[in-house]
């Protein structure tokens, strides 16, 4: 498992996302309140999925469930929780069907996702043969911000989705 | 002293003769006899790549015809070689000329390719950067790719220089230089520049059809820079 | 005229017309060698030679089963609450489309890239009826407001510079002027926001569909097809009976080949498994033919139908380096479009674009499909009645090379030729078709055989 960590450490953070370890929920919980602060917002678009949402309410940030229905209601920070990860391609696993998780995961700026305990696939082998609920209903694999290269092949990030994507890992060391 | 059957592509016969005499030099400096048949006639490539197969078999069964016989058969150009090796399929050969066929494939070589199986290797002197362009042919369908070939290890002085990001195409692909001339003409500006800010002495070109694309293009540009095939390279290096 | 034929007929004059143009071949081949020199690093992740295989055997398999996929799919994806319709053929695939806006009074739609969607033309053809269309994907905005097809399969925009696009972003739709490429970005993004919040439909192609679970793979690097299946209410799939395959797990191959092959990338940024129409949206799946079932089923263009679209074969074509997308006149460019439009027209006016190819290998080399593309190209060269020009000079060329003698007298009275006529020798490769921006071969002073006479002689 920690060769599993690694591999997806490296290769996530080599397409600009971003991976921070936490020893536990709490730690992870807090740290998104630290980064919601740093970003200089205090509204979070968050998913039913996140465990302990009122860690972040209790801290004093305004939480957004619903959909906003302007695109100026559109939080700058969305937070999800990805159900696993896969190292050899530096994929968060999204469940995707979920209004809230794809939601969260897409229009905001950035995009912190909480995974606590996530299921660790080696590979996209291993994913596509699991026997799971999720893969039924639909998944999505998310490997670093939104990007383009559409103009003379210069990177950019944030073209449509998040132009940062946070992971906060917890129960994996 | 083993005897060699000499392949001369018609390329080679009328437009490049000096890379048919430096083949014949390098092959009796390894110590093979080689003999030279002019009743031969060209391998039918030409007219294979023109999707005119009818003509091509004609030529085939003359091509097949010339070369019986248990001889090794060596020619300079990996594209002819591939031609009468790989698609000599599609020609729907009857019986016997097939059993021809399946005999020659197995004794036929690039010259280049053929230094390579028996492990001739030259020793000798050259100071010149060389930029090699790695023709189609040779590279993909032989499958020697003269760049990261141990051909040049026993040559004092040369540096070897290459377009690192692909092998691409010269833009002669046969009767497409005529078909698509200004085409082919685009794709070999582009990729004789490639070559040229390599800033070589000498450009090394492993086929006669490309030898000549390279040329034409290099003579537009007004530049001066020689174009060789790799057997006259190595003879000069061999030579001193 | 369909436009294929329009295109393969115009081809030569308009591959010379864009060969004239260095600027173009420099632009796109600069953008190509990008994506091949990031392929080759990326591929030591993995062995490629063995995904290859698999992604052939299960591409083989799934190409040789279409109408039992077809079933199978059709069941699953109905029974989860999707609506699908197959459709025959281009104006099938129209009218279905149009219906549904039109049921639903939609108004605009926001648009993924889908080459198949380029194939049936459904912009024009929504546009026509009074429906706004917006195509969302970076590059294909840029040649939408340019008013032109993309030119490469997964970059629209290949053909133009920085400096073009700056230009067409202000002229055509007021955004900037800006010259650097993310301020272009950051402003496409906020000006496309709102259309996705207010578009009455969404339209997606699909990457892969599975007959196992009837999901759909959709893969984008940014976001917005996952924005235009997420957020309209009305969802329409516009796909190709091609892209099925049987199980899920079939997908890891796909998801871990594809992106690496076709611009270098490790994984394409969002890779969707979409298997259930989401909350309160009415989706519809359409599913293009086209002939592909029948050519599935030719027993030498079968293989073509296994084409998983990643366009490496393109990126390393050097006529499609040269002169770009365009100048092809079909949907399809570069290698695969020569064989797939073969393959899916069997017609004889699609044949010269086999003209468009030196036959130099090297797209076979990248093919995870596994398709012999030069081999095919040979195939299409060779079949049918060749022009009569070239049947008259491959007439001239073979009496020339039909015997030693012959093929020497030929040369021998070429040689008398250029000694007599220095610039009548240049005018004649130029009439034969040796044109462009090269000098003219030069024929040797002295034949190989009259050298190795000498040397005998010299012995
Ligand atoms: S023919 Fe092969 S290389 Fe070309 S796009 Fe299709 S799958 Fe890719």
């Amino acid at each position: 498992m920690q060769r599993a960590i690694e591999l997806f450490w490296e290769r996530f953070t080599g397409y600009s996302g971003e991976v921070i370890l936490c020893v536990s929920l709490r730690e992870a919980m807090q740290r998104t309140v630290a980064l919601t602060r740093k970003i200089g917002t205090d509204t979070v678009g968050l998913s039913r999925h996140v465990p302990v949402p009122e860690a972040l309410s209790n801290a004093g940030l305004h939480v957004m469930h619903e959909p906003p229905t302007q695109v100026d209601d559109v939080p700058v920070v969305g937070i999800t929780a990805p159900w696993g990860l896969v190292a050899e391609t530096g994929s968060l696993v999204i469940h995707d069907h979920d209004p809230g998780e794809r939601l969260w995961s897409l229009v905001c700026d950035v995009h912190i996702a909480i995974l606590d305990h996530p299921r660790i696939f080696n590979d996209l082998d291993e994913l596509f043969t699991e026997d799971s609920a999720h893969l039924s209903t639909g998944l999505c694999l998310i490997s670093g911000p939104s990007r383009t290269a559409d103009i003379e092949k210069k990177l950019v990030l944030g073209m449509h989705g998040p132009r940062r994507v946070i992971a906060l890992i917890v129960g994996v060391d | 002293m083993e005897d060699i059957n000499l392949f001369v592509p018609c390329l080679v016969r009328q437009f490049l003769p000096e890379v048919g005499m430096a083949t014949v030099q390098l092959l009796r400096h390894f110590g093979y006899q080689v003999h030279f048949d002019p009743a031969q006639v060209c391998c039918g490539q030409v007219f294979i790549n023109w999707g005119q197969l009818k003509r091509a078999k004609k030529m085939a069964r003359a091509f097949l015809r010339t070369f019986e016989g248990p001889a090794l058969v060596v020619g300079p150009s990996g594209s002819c070689v591939a031609a009468v090796r790989e698609k000599y399929g599609l020609l729907d050969l009857e019986k016997a000329e097939f059993e021809q066929w399946q005999d020659l494939r197995h004794r036929l070589f690039d010259v280049l390719e053929f230094m390579q199986q028996k492990g001739l290797k030259v020793r000798g002197r050259l100071d010149a950067r060389v930029a090699i362009h790695r023709s189609c042919h040779l590279l993909r369908e032989i499958g020697l790719d003269v760049v990261e070939s141990d051909l040049w290890a026993g040559i004092e002085g040369i540096r070897v220089v290459y377009p690192e990001h692909m092998a691409e195409c010269c833009g002669f692909g046969g009767v497409f230089s005529v078909k698509m001339g200004e085409v082919a003409a685009g794709i070999g500006r582009r990729v004789v520049q490639r070559l040229v800010d390599l800033e070589p002495d000498v450009i090394v070109v492993p086929d006669a059809g490309c030898i000549m694309q390279v040329r034409s293009v290099l003579d537009a540009m007004h530049k001066d820079i020689r174009v060789l095939h790799p057997v006259q390279l190595m003879l000069q290096a061999i030579n001193g | 005229m369909a436009e294929f034929r329009r295109g393969a007929k115009n081809l030569r004059r308009n591959a010379k017309t864009a060969a004239r143009r260095p600027e173009l071949g420099a632009v796109i081949s600069r953008a190509t060698d990008h994506a091949i020199i990031r392929r080759r690093e990326v591929m030591q992740e993995i062995d490629f030679a063995a995904q290859r295989r698999r992604i052939q055997q299960l591409r083989q398999n799934a190409t040789q089963n279409l109408p039992g996929l077809l079933d199978r799919f059709k069941a699953r994806v109905e029974a989860k609450g999707f609506h699908f319709h197959m459709a025959v053929d281009t104006n099938a695939a129209r009218r279905i489309v149009i219906d549904v806006a039109k049921r639903h009074t939609v108004q605009t739609v926001v648009k993924s890239k889908s080459m198949l969607g380029e194939e049936v033309g459904i912009r024009e053809a929504l546009e026509q009826a009074g429906i706004q269309v917006t195509e969302t994907d970076l590059g294909e905005y840029i040649v939408q407001l340019n008013h032109e097809p993309p030119s490469h399969l997964t970059a629209p925009a290949v053909h133009l510079s920085t400096g073009e696009v700056g230009e067409i972003l202000y002229k055509q739709a007021g955004i900037g002027p800006f010259e650097k490429p993310e301020q272009m970005a950051v402003a496409v993004r906020q000006f496309m926001r709102t259309r996705f919040f207010n578009a009455d439909m969404g339209m997606a192609g699909a990457n892969a569909l599975i007959a196992e679970t009837g999901a759909m793979l959709m893969m984008s690097n940014e976001g917005n097809i996952r924005l235009v299946t997420s957020l309209p209410r009305l969802l329409v799939v516009l796909t190709s009976v091609d892209k099925l395959v049987e199980r899920m797990a079939d997908l890891a191959p796909l998801i871990r080949v594809i992106p690496k092959n076709a611009t270098g990338q490790r994984i394409t940024n969002y890779c969707t498994v979409l298997s259930a129409p989401r909350q309160g949206q009415e989706v519809h799946i359409v599913v293009v033919n086209n002939n592909r079932m029948a050519a599935a089923g030719d027993p030498v263009f079968g293989q073509a139908i296994r084409c998983v679209r990643c366009a490496a074969c393109i990126n390393v074509c050097p006529v499609f380096r040269t002169i770009g997308g365009h100048a092809y006149g079909t949907v399809y460019v570069g290698p695969m479009g020569i064989v797939l439009t073969n393959a899916l027209h069997l017609d004889p006016h699609a044949r010269m674009l086999s003209d468009a190819c030196t036959l130099c290998d090297a797209c076979a080399q990248v093919c995870p499909a596994g398709i012999d593309l030069p081999g095919l190209i040979l195939h299409i060269r060779s079949s049918g009645n060749p022009r009569l020009i070239d049947r008259f000079k491959a007439w001239v060329v073979g009496m020339t090379y039909a015997g030693a003698g012959r093929f020497k007298a030929a040369f021998w009275a070429l040689r008398l030729f250029k000694r007599l006529f220095a610039a009548g020798y240049r005018r004649l490769w130029r009439m034969l078709g040796w044109t462009g921006r090269r000098g003219v071969p030069r024929v040797a002073g002295k034949t190989f055989d009259r050298m190795w006479d000498d040397d005998a002689k010299g012995d």
